[in-house]
């Protein structure tokens, strides 16, 4: 069975709890114990939006605040239902929830224009790099299942949209309150004559890995004499030698998930053994070509923290597991959930592979130095 | 990639960032399939080198004496370090009266005892079996999720965790509760055991048990802590159980599953959830695990 990682974002109201109760109800996933719970808080028919809103907060509120991790299986796919909220406040969660999805489901109302918060959402999307954005046109149950509604959200949809070479449109209107076109074909949309939404996940090819990419591998900390790592690219053999800077390494002997093994494929946790491990850090990148030296980058970010006034602050950078304290120049004010490119100087270099920049794949955190809270993400840009 | 690989390789890495971003981690070891499966990754994610954590558990007082003996087999066989602390001890520190109802359930005491372990052991780290399949609560919690020094978890201010960086940087006095398994459900628990080939506790495979019949059909595995009433019934039954927890409020399921394959097989005829079908404690509030939280809890 495969895993498959798909968000859902939509603005509020636009149904997007409902719709993952029915993707829920409808693929046989929810409990009768849940279902019994959620039938009688919805009076006699199941109130599907209740199922994700977890926290007592949202259930007051009646609105969804944070990102909630639902489960399902088909017969060959466990997909993890990132679940994430639609205000304009919480963009920041809908970062966080989407930047580890493969497949991002976009809700909008049948009933209304497409609002500024979607634009966002889209615009989330772009920036993220996400390969597969579902724009699913929901509540066509109350537009009369008419297609020139359809076509009329899609060209609001297009105008705004700039989607990535490598990112795939798929466009689906639908009913999640009915059920229409969520995991049952619409009888009501003969005009419609493409999947289901389940039916488009399903199809979905398996994300292509980098196998062929150069091995390259990250140090993740020193214990009792052995290096502990993670292949970030590329498929590792023990008989590689690694570079980073002037130096090399040579590995004596591998162990991939605990177990002893001679290679590893990306996302592996492995354990080097050998002689030049003691010169191993937490932090370091080290490739099958050398990586490159990064003291000076911009970064776009999403905001995540309280807002801050133009100027220049210190902050803790994260990229994978290395750490540098950076200096984060701020040219204009900037707020919670903002999204803009910044230009920061680290205390010391980091490691990094071009290609993997290219490929939107040099991601970082900061972390703000008093607090310790995590006050923004995103993904670098360029390296001076 | 395939989704146990993919679990198995997600938990590892938690387990290891946790051994390199804190000082004094901790494992909490329950005796469940959760936490048997936590030790047997945490041996993975460190092979060959030895397990970097001491295995810290919270005694109702109340527990089964097959999740004990296995334990201490467990334990043993593995050459783990472990600390128990008494929640009755807790108690008693906080002159906090035994429950007084017919299943007198220890569970939500546990919050005190796991708190006094943390202070006095300065435990920074606790790794936990939690999962987000289990509740709702759970379901939006962090994998790094931040406690105060009072271990509250405040679930409106919780760190993003972009593409699983995981934020364990804290204050002194907060400590973090780690969740390596948040993204299994119970079946890939179940699948994941039988692929590793896991020991557990007999307890989780059908025996015979005199069992006492409730009025809704539960079925409540007898022992010496329930308040037996003259209109109760016990019967033998051939039963499991699919949780472990005190086993005062731990329902029995009626079960002839009796390997890990037949287990996999009920599971996934089964309609019920896990805590619906045999925690009694939980199914008292919708909100129950998030007050509990709130306060300290696991
Ligand atoms: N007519 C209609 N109403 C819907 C549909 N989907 C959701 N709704 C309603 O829209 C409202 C908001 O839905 P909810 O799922 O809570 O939206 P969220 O804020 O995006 O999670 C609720 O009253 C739903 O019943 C649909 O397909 N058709």
């Amino acid at each position: 069975m495969r895993i498959l990682k798909v968000f859902t974002c939509g603005n509020v109201d636009d149904g997007k709890s409902t719709l993952l109760g029915r993707l829920l109800l409808d693929s046989d996933s929810i409990s009768v114990d849940i279902l019994h719970q959620l039938t009688e808080q919805g009076g006699g028919v199941p109130n599907l939006a209740l199922l994700t809103d977890g926290l007592r907060a949202e259930r007051s509120m009646g609105i969804t605040i944070d990102v909630a991790y639902k489960f399902f299986t088909t017969k060959h796919t466990k997909y993890i239902l990132v679940d994430t909220p639609g205000h304009q406040e919480y963009t920041r969660n809908m970062y966080a929830g989407a930047s580890e999805c493969e497949v991002a489901v976009v809700l909008i109302d049948a009933l209304k224009p497409i609002e500024a918060q979607t634009r966002k959402h889209l615009e989330i999307m772009e920036t993220l790099g996400i390969k597969h954005l579902i724009v699913a046109v929901n509540k066509m149950d109350a537009v009369g299942f008419e297609q020139a509604v359809f076509m009329e959200r899609q060209s609001e949809v297009n105008a705004v949209l700039n989607p990535l070479e490598n990112q795939h449109l798929h466009w689906i209107p639908i009913s999640a309150l009915a059920g229409e076109n969520v995991v049952v074909s619409s009888q009501a949309m003969p005009w419609y004559t493409g999947p289901t939404i389940l039916e488009c996940l399903e199809s979905i090819p398996p994300l292509i890995d980098t196998h062929s990419a150069l091995p390259l591998l990250e140090i993740q900390g020193i214990y009792e004499g052995a290096a502990y790592g993670k292949v970030l690219q590329g498929t590792m053999d023990v008989k590689n030698t690694w570079h980073r800077g002037t130096q090399s390494l040579e590995i004596k002997e591998c162990y991939v998930n605990g177990i002893p093994k001679a290679v590893a494929t990306p996302g592996d946790q492995v354990t080097l053994l050998g002689s030049d491990m003691p010169m191993l850090e937490r932090g370091q990148q080290w490739g099958v070509e050398a990586p490159l030296q990064c003291a000076e980058c911009t970064v776009e970010l999403c905001w995540m923290g309280v807002a801050m006034e133009p100027g220049t602050i210190e902050l803790i950078l994260r990229r994978g597991t290395a750490e540098r304290m950076a200096r984060v120049d701020f040219p204009k004010q900037i707020n919670s959930n903002d999204i803009q490119h910044l230009h920061m100087n680290l205390s010391a270099p980091i490691d990094v592979l071009m290609e993997r920049i290219t490929a939107k794949k040099e991601r970082i955190i900061l972390i703000d130095t008093q607090t310790n809270a995590t006050v923004a993400a995103g993904i670098i840009k360029s390296i001076a | 990639m395939d989704h146990l690989h993919y679990l198995e390789t997600e938990a590892i890495e938690i387990l290891r960032e946790t051994a390199f971003q804190f000082q004094r981690p901790f494992l909490l070891f329950s005796g469940g399939k959760d936490s048997i499966c936590m030790v047997h990754l945490a041996r993975l994610a460190f092979a060959p080198n030895p397990i970097p954590f001491t295995l810290l558990h919270i005694d109702t007082g109340h527990n089964f004496t097959e999740t004990l003996t296995f334990r201490d087999e467990l334990v043993l066989s593995m050459g783990l370090s472990i600390n128990v602390r008494s929640v009755v001890e807790a108690m008693r520190k906080r002159e906090i009266p035994e429950p007084k109802m017919k299943f007198p359930s220890r569970n939500a005491m546990q919050s005190f005892a796991l708190l006094d372990a943390i202070q006095e052991l300065n435990i920074d780290a606790c790794i936990g079996g939690g999962r987000r399949d289990e509740d709702k609560a759970r379901a939006k919690e962090r994998i790094f999720s931040v406690r105060n020094h009072e271990g509250t978890w405040n679930p409106l201010s919780q760190r993003p965790e972009p593409w699983n960086m995981l934020n364990g940087r804290i204050n002194p006095g907060e400590n973090v509760r780690v969740f390596p398994l948040s993204n299994w459900t119970e079946l890939d628990v179940w699948n994941y055991i039988q692929r590793e080939q896991i020991a557990l506790p007999s307890l989780y495979f059908a025996h015979e048990r005199l069992c006492l019949e409730l009025p809704d059909g539960a079925l409540m595995g007898y022992n010496p802590y329930v308040l037996l009433e003259s209109t109760d019934v016990l019967v033998e039954r051939s039963v499991r159980f699919r949780t472990i927890g005190d086993m005062t409020c731990t329902a029995a399921i009626p079960s002839m599953a009796g390997s890990v394959e037949e287990v996999i097989a009920e599971l996934n005829q089964t309609q019920l959830s896990e805590r619906g079908a045999t925690r009694l404690d939980d199914r008292i509030s919708e909100a129950g695990m998030e007050d509990r939280k709130r306060q300290g809890y696991f």
